[in-house]
């Protein structure tokens, strides 16, 4: 079932939506919470949760895209339960925190807030090129690993590394201009 | 005002264009059940981690090969009943239990349990890097074996035409496409979870499906990671080469799966009819195949299991191959071992002939990377910067370690390994020519781990027979960019380099046809950059990559007076493949073709994604053809032939009809 009837199906307020967008979504949004929590029973909870947030959200939420809406949910409904009951983040997870450690500028004396960083990662990643990007979000994001993202975009490990690496360096001095402290 | 950490980034990604999410988003895996994703993944990570961590200067003088009197491969059947057969050799190893049932089950001897001590061991010495070593073996200069042309002749099945791309001239590389004049051969999906190879005449409109042949489903394997194969010179044989993930035939906690390699020769001769001749399995991962001169060179990685070792179980640490119902272990004087290692895993090349036996095969503990392979060598990079030095005003320094391998006269021998600044970005960053390695490479300088000072490329030249240093080009690129693709040919070289999001492409041409005064011009300051540089013929040079942040492009540039000028040049939106292999270059006729995945245009609405053949006529690029095409651009292959564009897809051929334009 594509995604608009799907949509639809939400909005008749019908229980068969929460079936179709787990038969479609599922296994999507399960891997996003296993790649942040690690924990099978941990993520099995928070990709129900997402349904449960899907069902109350929409209506009225129309999603453009119920993909990236999902994938949205469940990576903010993983990271705060991961932050929340304080658990130990994930061998990916903590490689992917630190490789984010790299992009934060030297500190300075005014804090921005969070909307800044917001509008400055939507507008950055605008700007990558398309093979850039991808790269940047299936880490990022999604949080592939290294590996995957080598089988997927069809490029050596090295090349996604570097690449990653130096996306990170571009967006640290990117933040650095916009002077977005955090 | 709030404090806020590395999660606020991520976060602050769900910010992002959700088209971007949309194209970015993971690809299904097939054939892998949900509870079993994460242990799949898992696996990726363990091998991912290991093949970042490179290798470890194993080729160096320090390392050498274990045992000195094995009597050839160790055999063992493949229920593991019967031990491996080789003969004891001398030294002393520590003696653990373990080693001890291993010894007592199969009278292991020195040889093998000095690996099991190594590997046992692995990850306890702070020492992770050799030095440039010593030359192990004076290189024989002498002339390399001739190339088997691959042009076959006169047959049933027609001749062949390569249409691989090749790096290296008449080293065929494996992809899911090959041709004859006569029939064309794809590797596609096969009801919904296997692979199939389908075999479709060459006749323009009249073109059809001649055959189906599913390609064996191994047992106990969980999915195919992708077959490719080669198609002999006379259009009689495919060589399939498959990996796949299987289910280990051993339980713990760490080690759930094995990736192995199949190689299986079909006999097409009769095209309606494929048999299955031969086959052979390998554990580990094919990380490279070519066939030079009728003999087929396979790498393939294997990573060892450390933990919680039952050492009785020579599976779980020695990479072997299985034919027929013989299992056969590397003996000891095969697997090179080096006396500091950084990465538990091997990488084992062999060469196999025709008939897939066994010509040579050598292991060498600890190696991975990025490889070259040429008709009589193999060139190893090390991973991912792994390596660092420390200059004296505080700027620390990546190198890559090249490890140079020979096989020339049927068998495997390691001449050496080089160190250079910088790191290797992919495969075409190396070449060797008449001698001499040269290598580009990407250099970032650290103050700190976190606090970057500058970036930078350079060109090194090296005489293989000595490995010595002969030439280099240092810093070449514009301060704050990196080489984004690299393309020898001959006695020049290509460069592009870019910083990520300023688009600003300087595209270098290099004349190497003198190492004592290597030149260069550039093309200067243009918009965008490329991603994938290709020889385009008579001094010209392809270049496809992004324009800027939505739009992408195909360059021509050439050469002209001191300058690079950008001859001819066509931009457009959504996606293009980032496997090479996946264009359609034919630069004889000028032809240039690719797919183009869909996307969304300014107002959010979706565009529909293309297949576009273009031509260059020496001035500007003409579309010969521009149609829908929604098939995945990355396995969608094309050919041109005889007046006719063949698109092979998944399970399927569309052929469309080219006005003349030559």
């Amino acid at each position: 079932m594509d995604d608009n009837r799907i949509i639809e199906l939400y909005f008749a307020r019908d229980e068969r939506a929460i079936e179709e967008t787990r038969a479609r979504y599922g296994r999507l949004i399960l891997s996003i919470a296993r790649n942040i929590l690690g924990n099978r029973t941990d993520s099995e909870e928070c990709e129900n949760d997402t349904y449960l947030r899907a069902w109350n959200s929409i209506p009225p939420t129309r999603p453009h895209s119920l993909l990236a809406y999902l994938s949205k949910i469940a990576r903010n409904l993983a990271l705060n339960r991961q932050r929340s009951n304080k658990r130990r983040a994930t061998v990916r997870m903590n490689l992917i925190l630190d490789e984010l450690s790299e992009v934060i500028p030297d500190k300075k004396e005014d804090l921005a807030d969070e909307i800044d960083l917001r509008e400055a990662m939507r507008d950055f990643v605008a700007k990558l090129d398309n093979t850039r990007r991808n790269v940047f979000l299936k880490r990022y994001f999604y949080m592939l690993s290294v590996n995957e993202i080598s089988e997927e975009m069809g490029m050596s490990i090295g090349t996604v590394k570097s690449m990653l690496f130096r996306t990170r360096k571009v967006l640290r001095d990117y933040l650095a201009e916009r002077e977005i402290d955090i | 005002m709030k404090n806020m950490n590395e999660k606020d980034i991520l976060l602050a990604l769900n910010e992002v264009d959700e088209k971007y999410l949309e194209a970015a988003r993971p690809k299904r895996k097939k054939k892998i059940p949900i509870g079993r994703i994460a242990l799949a993944a898992s696996l990726v990570i363990v091998i991912g981690a290991a093949i970042a961590l490179g290798m470890s200067g194993v080729l160096s003088g320090g390392g050498n090969i274990l045992g000195t009197s094995g009597n050839g491969s160790s055999q063992i059947p493949n229920n593991g009943a019967a031990p491996p057969d080789h003969e004891n050799g001398s030294g002393s190893s520590s003696s653990t239990e373990n080693e001890t049932n291993f010894d007592d089950k199969y009278g292991a001897g020195e040889d093998y349990k000095r690996l099991i001590s190594i590997i046992g061991n692995f990850g306890e010495s702070d020492s992770h890097w050799l030095e440039r070593g010593e030359l192990i073996k004076e290189v024989d200069n002498g002339e390399s074996a001739p190339g088997d042309s691959e042009i076959g002749d006169d047959n049933a099945n027609g001749s062949y035409i390569s249409i691989s791309q090749n790096q290296v001239e008449n080293v065929e590389e494996p992809d899911i496409v090959k041709m004859t004049d006569k029939y064309l051969f794809r590797i596609g999906g096969y009801n919904n979870t296997g692979e199939a190879l389908r075999i479709y005449s060459v006749d323009g409109e009249n073109s059809k499906l001649v055959t189906e042949y599913p390609i064996p489903y191994f047992d106990g394997s969980k999915y195919s990671v992708g077959a490719k194969m080669f198609l002999s010179s006379d259009g009689n044989t495919v060589t399939i080469i498959k990996d796949y993930i299987a289910y280990a035939p051993f339980d713990d906690d760490v080690y759930k799966n094995v990736y192995k390699t199949a190689v299986i020769l079909l006999d097409v001769s009769d095209v309606t009819a494929p048999k299955e001749k031969e086959q052979i399995i390998f554990n580990g991962r094919c990380v490279f195949a070519r066939i030079y001169n009728g003999r087929l060179v396979l790498g393939t990685s294997f990573l060892s299991s450390k933990y919680d070792y039952d050492w009785t179980d020579p599976e779980r640490y020695l990479p072997y191959y299985e034919k027929g119902e013989t299992r056969t272990y590397l003996s000891p004087e095969d697997i090179i071992c080096p006396d500091e290692i950084f990465k538990r895993g091997y990488i084992n090349f062999t060469l196999l002939d025709d008939d897939l036996d066994i010509v040579s095969t050598k292991a060498v503990f600890g190696l991975t990377g990025i490889t070259y392979v040429s008709e009589d060598k193999i060139i190893v990079s090390s991973g991912y910067g792994k390596k660092y030095s420390e200059s004296t005003d505080g700027d620390i320094c990546c190198k890559t370690d090249i490890a140079v391998i020979d096989y020339s006269d049927d068998s495997f021998k390691t001449e050496g390994i080089i160190t250079v600044d910088g790191w290797i970005e992919d495969r075409f960053f190396i070449d060797e020519q008449d001698g001499y390695l040269r290598v580009v490479t990407n250099e970032y300088k650290y103050r700190s781990m976190y606090s970057f000072a500058s970036e930078s490329s350079s060109l090194y030249v090296y005489k293989l027979s000595t490995l010595s240093p002969v030439a280099s080009v240092v810093d070449f690129a514009p301060e704050g960019e990196g080489a984004t693709s690299v393309r020898f040919d001959g006695d020049k070289l290509y460069v592009c380099t870019a910083e990520v999001i300023s688009y600003i492409d300087p595209v270098f041409f290099f004349d190497l046809s003198d190492y004592s005064n290597i030149t260069q011009v550039n093309t200067g300051f243009i918009e965008g950059f490329s991603s994938t540089l290709i020889s385009f013929g008579d001094g010209y040079l392809l270049g496809i990559g992004p324009k800027d942040s939505e739009t992408n492009k195909v360059s021509i540039y050439k050469k002209e007076g001191e300058a690079v000028i950008t001859v001819a040049e066509y931009c457009f939106k959504g996606l293009y493949a980032t496997d090479r292999k996946a264009f359609l270059v034919d630069a004889d006729k000028g032809l240039f073709g690719f797919a183009v995945s869909n996307y969304r245009d300014e107002n959010g609405n979706e565009v529909n994604g293309t297949y576009n053949l273009l031509h260059f006529d020496g001035k500007s690029f003409i579309e010969l053809l521009k149609f829908e095409n929604s098939h995945n651009i990355t396995s969608l292959r094309s050919v041109y032939y005889e007046g006719y564009l063949y698109l092979l897809k998944n399970t399927s051929i569309q052929i469309k009809r080219v006005d003349d334009f030559e």
